[in-house]
């Protein structure tokens, strides 16, 4: 598996002059994982522009636990959307992991995707037909990776459901279904994990008891964690937070 | 990932998904169509060769080359280097004496090879039992008809004179396989080895002698020395294959394998919309699966050639399992009629398994790829904005695509562009016309709403804002109920044309030769006997000569000049009414006898009137022993060939004839456990020549009968096809169902109102769906009818009520039995598993 080659033209020449500018200065700091510079994110709504990200800047560290905070529609899931390379800026640039994905193509965002990020979703995104032990095993069978049963055992057993390997997601519940996407989400040890309102369908005690599971791995593998919610709770076990208002982000202090 | 980890992952996401039965409804799919096309393939391809096998007993070989002069080695060398297996005869007339006694015999002699087709059926005592033999007799031996040793009075074993030999009678003569259905061949029939002619010294240079070669082998080398034989046949020679000998038969196989491939087409058809339909649900069940994949790191083309894998890993199960079953059905189908089918039935070939498993393929991958290919483009993006679904397909390409699809499978499959021709425009017209006549429906019922009542107006609505669905739905059912009625139709009428071919009480029994002081005391037997007999007609022989004075020569074309009513005497007869199964078409009959110093009256048969251009009207001059006779055309008649009674082309006024020379003939039916009292009959008239029809009727009947069950059987198929597409038309829209039922239900409707909803909603789109079916099949049977089958057609009046009811009744119950998960599975539930 072979990331394909930046494709240098999907930014337009304002901005390349700024990303080469930049590129010294990145290269030099190698704990730095996620660097975003001026990103926008321009979508067509009824044939109006809607500009949903403002000039959106943002460093992260390896390592490194951050919290996105914002109230709902502030845009918080496209800038994620946007740091997995799962979409493209409409101008700016971002880097994951050494390389500039927002001038790749979309099969070679997802090759970097494969060998370094992690998922975990609002809705939990298990695949209904497959067992909890599959649905964990799913993201090594795409890298190709051998003992794919084996390591999901291991980690299923790891977040507590060694008793549900052959359940279906509809067998389990809403705090089981999280702990199941959790374990798919570390299974491949990667990079960075993303993590979209991960309680946001969990009720208090169910979202506690995910969270505490979610930080406790994320130590583990010493993961870097990029974690999306309006609860300001689970923002405030982030070692830093940045706050996402109408699409415009800023530093917080945490509190 | 490389293509080796996408081998091996895409299994494995199959298997998963195929426990919790995401497969199933297209598989089902699948197996019908592979299984009905390998079934009917064969079926048909067994019966047919079996039948063509049967057929050609009856002209003894696949190919028969007959000659009035020797034929040359040439051929026989031609047909060696083909191998081909040939067999020769040789037949004339000539005296057979025993004593005193003398008979005029047709002898035929036989090679070794004799017969290459069927068996030649012998008795050991008059009337006893057959035995089927494969060859000729031996040399020094003679078999003979039984009214040869009647006229010479003999016994089996006795010895007979034929020219400067003396042979021993040794078995008697039933059954000949390639005599044919030459009914008038007068005299009776003996058989020696070929060996034995040059001994006899009968046939030299100059003597009349009818020369055959029969041939048989692979068809390909058949076909090639048919087209040798065309071009080296010198005049007085003549090829005559099954086609050319038997009309009736051919035509009636010509017909059914028509019809079979019709049916079989039309199964194909409906499993590819069941495939269609599944293929498109099964595509849209996986955009978040995709769309994960995508998320976990899989690439466009992972995608892509993950699902290819698993389409083409279906094929392969489907077109084996297809296979599978439909060896299992033909099998069942012959073990049914078992009976009617001769021992050494056709071995099934490959050609059908192959094409049944590439077929697989074809349908699979023709109908779900342009769904499938959309799984490639689903935004990765959609697992944070569940409302990203890929572009959607153009409607041309899918719709287009699928035309193209249907129309080269049927041309593969029928080989008959008019055929498909004439299904795809009645498809096309009942397809506009039905998708304009929903929209105007569905436009009334919205306008109609408020005034329907207050119970009926959810599930209406429902209808309503489900209505791009329900129109593919209403389609789906519509084109299924029109497939079947095709199907139904054209069986009806197929076999009841069939069956009245032949009766059960055909007569198995013609009488030559009556004299005219033997008539009183033969109808006399008769009616003792209680035997069922038809009248007695007087024959005489005759050769047309001249039409108004003018000679034959000048009068017909040159090509007409060789039918056989020239070329031969005719049989002429005269009757005071109509004979049965006639049917007057231009002039009257008469009206009781010609009156001396008038012209005869004569009526033509239809068909050789107009080869020979004769109208009402016309003089016509006839020939009989030594002298020229006249008679004036006064009708027109259309004679029914195949009843099975004496037929003529020429029907005299009563009266005129008198003073010709004139035999008496009758056909009769006979229980074969009867056949005893023909001996007394022969006793009492030792002049009279008695022919046995029973083989013949038998071998039509067998055929008819296979040909009939053979039809029948592809209902069933057509029927399982019609079954899937209910069930992938339900199936696609479940889940919208039962979301919408848990929905309504926590809203707090009871559930015999959703079961009023849910009975207008199907019912109403059974009684549509209905509609369109009979509007279609009518449309297709009356095409079809004209240009292929050249049947009349009556269009089928009642099936415009019954048809759209029962469809009513029919997808109403489907529909409510299939969706009372809704009723029984608690909101709660529903709604959870459905979650997202
Ligand atoms: N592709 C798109 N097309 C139209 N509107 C979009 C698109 N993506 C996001 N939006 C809109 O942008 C806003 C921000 O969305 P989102 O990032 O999901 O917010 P959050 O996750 O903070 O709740 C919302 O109003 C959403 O409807
Ligand atoms: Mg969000």
């Amino acid at each position: 598996m072979k990331p394909g080659k930046p494709n240098l033209q999907l930014v337009d020449a304002e901005n390349q002059a700024n990303i080469e500018s930049k590129e010294a200065a990145s290269s030099l700091d190698h704990h730095r994982i996620i660097q975003v510079d001026g990103v926008n994110r321009i979508v067509d709504v009824a044939g109006e522009p809607l500009q949903i990200l403002h000039e959106v800047d943002l460093r992260v560290s390896r390592g490194e636990t951050v919290a996105i905070v914002g109230s709902s529609g502030s845009g918080k899931s496209t800038l994620l959307g946007l740091l997995a390379g799962l979409d493209l800026p409409s101008s700016g640039k971002i880097e994951l992991a050494g390389e500039v994905i927002s001038a790749m193509d979309e099969d070679a965002r997802a090759a970097v995707r494969a060998s370094n990020v992690g998922f975990v979703f609002q809705s939990f995104q298990l695949l209904p037909n497959l067992t909890a032990a599959e649905n964990v095993a799913l993201p090594l069978e795409i890298l190709g990776k051998g003992e794919a049963t084996a390591l999901s055992a291991e980690i299923l057993k790891r977040v507590g459901l060694e008793e549900r390997q052959t359940h279906y997601p509809n067998q389990l519940s809403g705090g089981e279904q999280q702990r199941v996407a959790i374990a798919r989400a570390f299974v491949t040890k990667p990079a960075v994990l993303f993590a979209d309102e991960p309680t946001g369908n969990l009720d208090k005690n169910t979202g506690d008891l995910v969270a505490d599971l979610l930080f406790e791995l994320n130590a583990e593998n010493n993961t870097t964690l990029v974690l999306v919610t309006h609860d300001s709770g689970l923002a405030a076990r982030c070692d830093r937070q940045v706050g996402m208002e109408s699409g415009r982000l800023s530093e917080k202090i945490a509190s | 990932m490389t293509l080796a980890q996408q081998l091996r992952f895409a299994p494995r996401l199959m298997w998963r998904e195929w426990k919790s039965g995401e497969f199933t409804v297209l598989l089902l799919a699948l197996i019908v169509a592979i299984a009905s096309h390998t079934a009917i393939g064969h079926f048909s391809d067994r019966i047919s060769r079996a039948m063509v096998t049967n057929a050609n007993n009856l002209i003894g070989g696949d190919l028969v080359f007959s000659s009035s002069r020797p034929i040359s080695a040439e051929v026989r060398q031609q047909a060696e280097q083909l191998g081909l297996k040939s067999a020769e005869t040789q037949r004339f007339m000539t005296v057979a004496s025993a004593g005193d006694e003398i008979v005029l015999v047709s002898v035929k002699s036989v090679s070794a090879e004799y017969p290459l087709k069927g068996a030649v059926r012998i008795t050991d005592e008059l009337f006893g039992p057959e035995k089927s033999v494969t060859s000729g007799p031996s040399r020094g031996n003679i078999w003979l008809e039984a009214r040869v040793l009647q006229t010479l009075q003999l016994e089996l074993g006795d010895k007979i004179q034929i020219g400067d030999s003396t042979f021993t009678a040794n078995r008697i003569l039933t059954y000949e396989p390639d005599r044919g259905n030459n009914f008038y061949s007068f005299n009776p029939r003996v058989m020696i080895a070929k060996e034995d002619l040059a001994a006899t010294n009968i046939v030299q240079p100059g003597s009349r002698v009818w020369y055959r070669q029969m041939f048989a082998g692979n068809s390909d080398a058949v076909e090639s020395l048919s087209e040798w034989l065309e071009n080296h046949a010198e005049p007085g020679q003549r090829i005559r294959n099954l086609d050319e000998d038997r009309p009736a038969v051919s035509e009636a196989l010509s017909k059914a394998k028509q019809y079979m491939g019709l049916a079989s087409l039309l199964a194909l058809l409906l499993a590819a919309v069941a495939i269609a339909n599944s293929g498109r649900h099964y595509s849209e069940r996986h955009y978040d699966t995709s769309a994960l994949l995508r998320c976990l790191g899989a690439q466009q083309n992972d995608i892509l050639r993950i699902y290819l894998i698993q389409l083409c890993l279906l094929a392969f199960i489907g077109g084996i399992l297809g296979n599978l079953a439909g060896w299992a059905a033909q099998g069942g189908l012959f073990m049914l009629i078992s009976d009617l089918l001769p021992e050494n039935l056709p071995s099934a070939t490959l050609t059908p398994a192959a094409s049944g498993m590439a077929l697989s393929f074809i349908v699979l991958l023709g109908f779900t790829l342009p769904s499938v290919l959309r799984l490639k483009s689903v935004s990765p993006l959609r697992v944070l904005r569940h409302d990203l679904s890929p572009y959607p397909l153009s409607a041309l390409l899918v719709y287009g695509g699928a035309a193209v699809m249907v129309m080269m499978l049927m041309w593969f499959y029928t080989g008959n562009i008019t055929l498909t021709l004439s299904i795809l425009i009645g498809s096309a017209i009942v397809i506009i016309i039905a998708m304009i006549g929903i929209r105007l429906l569905f436009a009334a019922i919205s306008w109609l709403l408020p005034s329907f009542p207050l119970r009926l107006r959810a599930g209406i609505r429902n209808f309503l804002r489900r209505r791009r669905e329900a129109v593919s739905q209403t389609m789906a059912f519509g084109l299924t109920i029109m497939a079947m009625l095709v199907v139904v139709f054209l069986r009806t009428e197929l076999v009841t044309t069939w069956q009245g071919t032949i009766p059960d009480d055909a007569p198995n029994h013609f009488v030559l030769n009556i004299q005219k002081d033997e008539t009183a005391d033969y109808e006399e037997f008769i009616q003792s006997k209680n035997i069922r007999a038809d009248q007695l007609y007087p024959v005489i022989r005759g050769r047309l000569t001249r039409v108004n004075d003018k000679p034959m020569v000048e009068h017909v074309s040159k090509e007409e000049r060789r039918h056989e009513s020239l070329s031969r005497e005719l049989n002429l007869t005269w009757s005071p009414t109509l004979p049965p199964d006639n049917k007057l078409l231009e002039g009257e009959w008469w009206d009781g006898e010609a009156t001396s110093g008038q012209i005869t009256k004569v009526s033509v048969e239809q068909q050789l009137a107009e080869r020979l251009a004769i109208g009402v009207g016309d003089r016509l001059t006839f020939f009989t022993g030594d002298r020229d006779w006249e008679a004036v055309v006064s009708s027109i008649r259309s004679v029914k060939w195949d009843n099975f009674n004496p037929n003529f082309y020429m029907v005299f006024q009563p009266g005129a004839l008198d003073d010709l020379p004139t035999t008496w003939i009758n056909s009769f039916y006979l229980e074969p456990t009867r056949k005893k009292q023909l001996v007394d009959m022969l006793k009492q008239f030792p002049s009279i020549t008695l022919l046995e029809m029973d083989a013949i009727l038998n071998q039509v009947k067998t055929i008819i009968t296979q040909v009939t069950l053979a039809i029948e059987s592809i209902l069933l198929f057509v029927l399982a096809a019609g079954f899937v597409v209910t069930l992938s038309a339900i199936q696609s829209s479940m889940n919208d169902r039962l979301r919408e039922g848990a929905l309504v239900r926590t809203l707090g409707a009871d559930r015999k109102l959703l079961k009023i909803n849910q009975w207008s909603e199907f019912a109403g789109m059974g009684f549509l769906s209905g509609l369109i079916g009979v509007a279609g099949a009518e449309i297709i049977v009356a095409q079809l009818y004209q240009r292929i089958f050249e049947l009349s057609y009556v269009p089928t009046w009642w099936a415009w009520l019954f048809v759209p009811l029962f469809s009513a009744l029919l997808v109403g119950l489907a529909g409510v039995i299939s969706s009372r998960k809704i009723l029984l599975q608690p909101p709660m539930q529903s709604l959870r598993t459905l979650r997202a």
